[in-house]
């Protein structure tokens, strides 16, 4: 059985790219490493009773198109200011455009090409976080981010944050498979890519782990870009550029959470933030724990009811700035509970008694994330959001190999919205189709 | 009646007497003042002294004696090695510490090279003429945005593994004041490697202390130097120059003013209230018995790890001094030693300057055994200034005009990076001359 298209991966972005195809009236196919989909979009019993959403709350804004095809059920985000949601509009239309525009071939098609115009919030490249206050927290929450150096700003087009209606990122998760398996979409559990299939110099098929082979017209890899070019293919199969592009792509992952169950609500309704100490950055760079890592406490049972039992509360805590990898070696379980004993600390101190309250606690670190999301370096982003890997300088859709194309967190539209860069890979797929 | 001079030079440091040699060689009545009683010697290795102000002020038959041409680096941290112009003798030593540094090396420098080629063309353009990069293909334009936005330690971190090796290239990235991990900071690494290749066939000399000076006031002696006469005031109106107030209540008209100083100090002497940057590189001069019989010939940087840098750019914005400064040593004279030390806060306080000074002769006591008995007195200067990456994409007049008529800046802070050069003098003294 052949398939028009094999997608990598059932996360926003996979399932978008699926819907949109399928949709089209594409043969279309999802493979997907564990056992349930949605990706980061997933809600956990983590205490008997007790739901979060382990890796994040809140995911960037699916972009409204998206969100209407797909019929999500989304709490509304608090609106941007007018300047930085039309650079974002306007950068999210960019990649779209780009995704389906012909490209100039050849050395004199690019020499005669005229100097393109720059992307719309290219000018945020040079101007710090520090200067928008009210927005820096959401937007530097779960990064490692100097907010007074140039180009921190750039973080901002990873706002407006989004969240499910009720049931946590989970329920999110399921409105994304039930659009794509209503579209006709076959998503396959338990099924993990191991290497791209080449014939004829064209993708044309999924290798699994389990032997079997899944051969499709084309391949979307909604992996960040370091697994897609560099796990999925054998060294010699791709050209040494797309190689080394990938080799010296930036991923650290910074994020790490704690999921509290409490005996009564949180006397606060609205998220604590408690900002790191002038040692937390230089604790990330030498891979050690944070004395007093940044952190925001944030209640997210008074929001959504669904997510504690009755009478009792659910608490997430994001930490900032938290290292994936440790000068001193791996993650080990005392270093998980330093960690969340340093968190719990600082949340005594701000909000005394609530420590007495927990009857469960869950912690997530960079590595656990990497390894049930398969996010590189637990890296949520699929990149740092640095200057020299944002915008017209992240990867589009397309890459060398005809018929594979990108469609995960590292691309262009992947840095600006959920589900987006699924959607662009699927254009750029079906662009290439009709020509 | 007060007096009158057809120019105004402030401040007889290098730019000021290249300004006046100029201004007096084209027979225009000069007054140079300056607040001390001699012309400041420049007490630094010289990276980016103009070849053509050195010719055409015929320098080297006034005078001028170079002790030392080409200066090899020298790394001194974790391992200490001497990296020489010879590409094929540095990566034989870079291969005792890894072969694939060895290998990059000299593709490496020749890429560098190729960069600053190209930056040369923003050293030169004015502002009425076309972009410099027009004429380049898409791909080039491309390279350059993201070397532009590109933080020096991802660009060196792509191509080097060896860490002594990556703190001591970052050193040139830090240039201005910037944070090596910021947009600039790569584009930083490329100017300095543009100044470098100003001294044609030196990339960094060494001058016998005093002979630069002295050459430089002989090619002057047609203007009038005026020493102890510290200038309060830039008195303008109507938006041009009209003359200068002096510390001793006179006043001198004139149109045209130079001034050698600091941007913001010299708008503030004009009445434009400017902040000054909050960061800068400390200069400190050790004078030494004359028996101290030591001799180096290299610029030898000291640094311990690639991230001292940013702890360092952390600590000055924070208003501290890192216990770990960066620092770059040039032997000037058997008695004289030139330290670089950077980034610290600005303004430096006495006790800075000695805690800056102190750790200076510590960091170097490990180099050069008995420096600390031989020392027979220290001076500190500082060196505000806080580039950022438009700082070094402005056409260079941008940097040596001011919004006032009439009014020039030919100092150090005109370079794209602070340097000695004497080529922003150069230039400031032929716009006043076009007149």
């Amino acid at each position: 059985m052949r398939y028009d298209a094999a997608i990598i991966g059932a996360g926003a972005d996979g399932l978008t790219a699926a819907a949109t195809l399928a949709t089209a009236g594409l043969k279309v196919v999802v493979l997907e490493r564990s056992a349930r989909a949605g990706g980061r979009l997933s809600t956990l019993e983590f205490h008997p009773g007790h739901f979060a959403s382990p890796f994040t709350d809140t995911v960037t804004e699916v972009p409204p198109a998206i969100a209407r095809a797909l019929n999500l059920k989304l709490r509304a985000a608090p609106a941007l200011p007018a300047p930085l949601r039309a650079d974002r509009h306007g950068a999210l239309a960019r990649a779209f455009s780009e995704a389906v525009e012909t490209r100039p071939s050849g050395a004199l098609a690019r020499w005669l090409a005229a100097p393109a115009p720059s992307w719309p919030g290219e000018a945020l490249a040079t101007q710090q976080l520090a200067a928008w206050p009210e927005l820096r927290e959401s937007a530097s929450m779960g990064r490692a981010l100097d907010l007074e150096l140039a180009g921190s700003a750039l973080a901002l087009l990873s706002l407006p944050r989004a969240e499910a209606l009720s049931g946590g990122l989970g329920a999110l998760g399921e409105d994304f498979v039930r659009a794509a398996e209503a579209a006709g979409a076959e998503i396959r559990l338990g099924q993990e890519a191991v290497e791209v299939v080449i014939a004829e110099a064209r993708a044309a098929g999924v290798a699994l782990a389990d032997g079997g082979r899944v051969m499709a017209g084309a391949v979307i890899s909604t992996l960040d870009l370091k697994q897609s070019l560099m796990s999925l293919f054998p060294r010699s199969a791709l050209p040494a550029r797309m190689l080394e592009e990938a080799r010296n792509w930036r991923m650290a992952g910074a994020s790490a959470r704690l999921l509290l169950a409490l005996k009564r609500p949180l006397r606060r309704e609205t998220p604590l933030l408690l900002a790191a100490d002038d040692q937390a950055r230089a604790a990330f760079r030498r891979g050690v724990l944070p004395m007093t890592p940044s952190l925001r406490l944030d209640p997210v049972s008074r929001r959504d009811a669904s997510l504690a039992p009755p009478g009792a509360a659910t608490a997430t805590v994001t930490l900032s700035g938290i290292p994936h990898r440790l000068f001193d070696g791996g993650w080990t379980q005392e270093k998980r509970t330093a960690l969340a004993a340093r968190a719990l600390l600082r949340i005594e101190k701000a909000l005394p008694g609530t420590v007495a309250t927990i009857t469960g606690v869950r912690v997530v670190t960079p590595p656990d994330m990497e390894a049930l999301l398969g996010a590189t370096a637990g890296d949520l982003d699929g990149g740092n959001l640095a200057p020299d890997q944002m915008l017209s300088l992240r990867p589009g859709p397309r890459t060398a190999l005809p018929g594979f194309y990108l469609g995960g967190r590292s691309t262009q539209a992947g840095a600006l919205g959920t589900g987006a860069a699924g959607f662009a890979a699927a254009a750029a797929l079906m662009a290439e189709g009709a020509r | 009646m007060s007096e009158r001079a057809a120019a105004i030079v402030i401040g007889a440091g290098i730019g000021g007497l290249v300004a006046s040699a100029y201004l007096a060689r084209g027979g225009v009545h000069t007054l140079l003042l300056e607040a001390r009683e001699q012309p400041r010697e420049p007490a630094e290795a010289l990276i980016a002294l103009d070849a053509r102000v050195i010719s055409e002020l015929r320098l080297l038959s006034r005078g001028l004696v170079f002790t030392h041409r080409d200066l090899p680096l020298a790394v001194q941290g974790e391992i200490s090695f001497l990296l020489g112009r010879d590409l094929h003798a540095a990566s034989a030593t870079l291969s005792k510490f890894s072969d694939a540094d060895a290998l990059t090396w000299p593709r490496y420098r020749r890429t560098l090279m190729a960069e600053a080629r190209k930056l040369r063309r923003w050293w030169w353009t004015m502002p009425e003429e076309e972009r410099p990069d027009l004429g380049w293909s898409a791909g080039a334009r491309h390279a350059f945005q993201r070397l532009c936005l590109m933080g020096a330690d991802a660009y060196l971190g792509a191509r080097f593994e060896t860490p002594a090796l990556l703190a001591a290239l970052l050193w040139d990235a830090s240039a201005g004041g910037f944070s090596v991990n910021e947009p600039g900071s790569a584009l930083a690494l490329v100017w300095r490697a543009a100044q470098e290749m100003e001294g044609r066939q030196a990339a960094t000399t060494v001058a016998r202390p005093g002979s630069l000076v002295m050459a430089l006031t002989k090619a002057q002696t047609m203007a009038q130097f005026r020493p102890k006469a510290r200038v309060t005031q830039i008195v303008t109106r109507a938006g041009g120059v009209t003359g200068v107030l002096l510390a001793d209540g006179s006043e001198i008209e004139t149109d045209h003013v130079i001034s050698s100083l600091l941007r913001a100090r010299t708008l503030r002497l004009a009445g434009f209230p400017e902040t000054e940057a909050r960061i800068g590189e400390a200069q400190i001069l050790l004078r030494l018995r004359s028996g101290f019989h030591a001799s180096s010939a290299a610029r030898h940087i000291l640094v311990s790890r690639p991230d001292a840098h940013i702890d360092a750019h952390e600590a000055a914005r924070a208003g501290r001094i890192a216990a770990n400064l960066p620092m770059e040593w040039v032997m000037l004279a058997p008695d004289l030693i030139a330290v670089t030390a950077r980034p610290v806060p600005a303004p430096l306080k006495t006790e800075g300057r000695a805690r800056v000074a102190a750790q200076a002769v510590m960091a170097l006591s490990r180099a050069l055994p008995g420096v600390a008995e031989a020392l027979t007195g220290v001076e500190v200067h500082l060196r505000p200034g806080r580039a950022s990456l438009s700082d070094l994409l402005a056409p260079p007049v941008s940097r040596i005009t001011t919004p006032i008529k009439g009014l020039l800046l030919a100092g150090e802070s005109a370079e794209p990076l602070p340097a000695i050069s004497g080529r922003a003098a150069r230039v400031a003294a032929r716009l006043v001359l076009s007149h």
